[in-house]
């Protein structure tokens, strides 16, 4: 990367000390790269900012609006308690993060499989659902496929085949959005499958980790649930404990094999709380 | 890749008033700004992230300011020195500066750490208001602004760190070369 030494004209005119400062100073920096601005995460961080100081602000006047009261009430033992309740009160700032990590600028949305996540722009038409996260080599790909409403027939496999042209793995994504896949994908002719690879410096995607909150997984891990029922409950329900969820299991009669998951509830793509439980119906048993 | 525009030459008029907009064509300007100001390479990444979380979360103010460039390059010195401070590990100011290993194929290194020997030599003030008015271009009434001070501080600031720069061997021998 160069830089055009737009210093060549100098502010103060003709002075060769200046000219040769100007002149130093760009070329010193100039095969300096400063890579892509990264806008998302840039955005994030003035969410969570806003957010925090918001937060504060309200903790503040509640202990001010406290303070008052208990001068008002006249008892030095009454302020001390609210002081005391105020250092045993947990601290605001840990809620407003937990919030944070689910704040996204406007105009997108966060996508979560787990404890991963990605900000990506909302008019990508995509339901968390239907989107897997999987680790490539130097990034994570986030591989969003199936967009509602144009998949059909059988669920889309994960290929590098389907890299999108535009956004080569582990490229920077365009800027404007991402362009669809418009190749026919194997079982599905009318699929649309968009593939977006995460990259912190990118302007249009965001990896977070969340640590507050997981989402709940596709049923199926490369698309939506089909007419079929995802064969053993047992890697389901493990990867549901692995991401810190609780798991309540409830049988129905219904196609596959016993043990096969029918439904999961909250549905797939909905983000919840560490520790929520979630509901597993599976195939009965026989009796 | 080059830098489209200058703070100064464009005129504040020019500059976007979108954040994004604004972000895209001073990105690279800012990061490197912040090296010259003493920064390393990731940190100046992490001190211009910072320094332009602060100016989006009043971006309306920022915009509304008579100088946007101006208000940024502000946050940009405040926000590089409170990281100094955070990030202080005990050094201490010294006369000698510590050799440091060359190789022959790292001239463009070679030469960037010249200049930033020099730049070392200059009070943090003087360093400052160097890198605002040479390198990223401010107006003197630009730099006055972003460093709250007086025009004509800044052009005495500027005359001084002139001549320690004029004298500076290092300096001396890349005027040579060029």
């Amino acid at each position: 990367m160069t830089e055009k030494p737009s210093g060549t004209t100098p502010p103060d005119g003709p002075d060769p000390d200046v000219t040769l400062v100007v002149t130093l100073l760009h070329g010193a920096v100039a095969d300096l790269d400063a890579g892509t601005p990264p806008l998302a995460a840039l955005h994030a961080r003035a969410g969570r900012e806003r957010r925090r100081t918001r937060v504060w602000a309200a903790g503040a006047a509640a202990g001010l609006v406290a303070a008052a009261a208990s001068v008002v009430v006249g008892g030095v033992t009454v302020l001390g308690a609210s002081l005391e309740a105020d250092r045993q009160a947990p601290a605001p700032l840990a809620a407003s993060a937990a919030d944070a990590e689910l704040a996204v600028p406007p105009g997108s949305q966060l996508v979560a499989v787990g404890n991963q996540a990605v900000v990506v722009p909302r008019d990508v038409g995509v339901e968390a659902g239907q989107a897997t996260v999987q680790e490539a080599e130097s990034a994570a790909d986030f591989h969003l496929a199936g967009t509602p409403g144009l998949l059909s027939g059988d669920a889309v496999p994960y290929s590098s085949d389907y890299l999108l042209p535009a956004t080569p793995r582990g490229g920077i994504a365009p800027r404007g959005g991402y362009a669809p896949y418009d190749a026919p994908l194997p079982g599905s002719a009318d699929a649309l499958g968009v593939f977006a690879p995460l990259n912190t410096s990118t302007s249009l995607v965001e990896a977070r980790t969340l640590r507050s909150h997981a989402g709940i997984p596709p049923l199926h891990p490369w698309g939506p649930l089909s007419t079929s029922a995802v064969a053993g409950e047992a890697p389901y329900v493990a990867a549901l404990r692995t991401y810190g969820l609780d798991v309540e299991l409830a049988e129905e009669v219904g196609r596959g094999e016993p043990g096969d998951v029918l439904a999961v509830s909250p549905a797939p793509g909905t983000i919840v709380d560490l520790g929520s439980t979630v509901t597993v119906t599976v195939v009965g048993r026989a009796r | 890749m080059d830098e489209p525009g200058e703070p100064g030459a464009q005129g504040a008029q020019d500059v976007p008033v979108d954040f994004d907009a604004y972000v895209a064509l001073r990105w690279t300007r800012l990061v490197r700004a912040a090296v010259l100001l003493g920064a390393g390479r990731e940190e100046a990444e992490d001190v211009v992230q910072s320094c332009l979380v602060r100016c989006l979360v009043r971006w309306d103010r920022v915009r509304a300011a008579d100088d946007v460039d101006a208000y940024v390059h502000k946050a940009l010195v405040n926000t590089f020195v409170s990281s100094r401070r955070r990030r202080w590990h005990g050094e201490r100011p010294t006369d000698h500066l510590p050799e440091v290993a060359h190789t022959d194929a790292a001239d463009e290194v070679d030469d960037r750490d010249a200049v930033l020997r020099a730049l070392e030599k200059l009070g943090t003030d003087q360093r400052t208001v160097v890198v605002l008015r040479y390198y990223s271009h401010l107006t003197e009434r630009q730099t006055a602004e972003a460093l709250g001070v007086a025009p004509g501080t800044v052009k005495s600031r500027l005359s001084r760190a002139l001549r320690v720069l004029a004298a500076d061997p290092s300096l001396l021998a890349l005027r040579g070369a060029g």
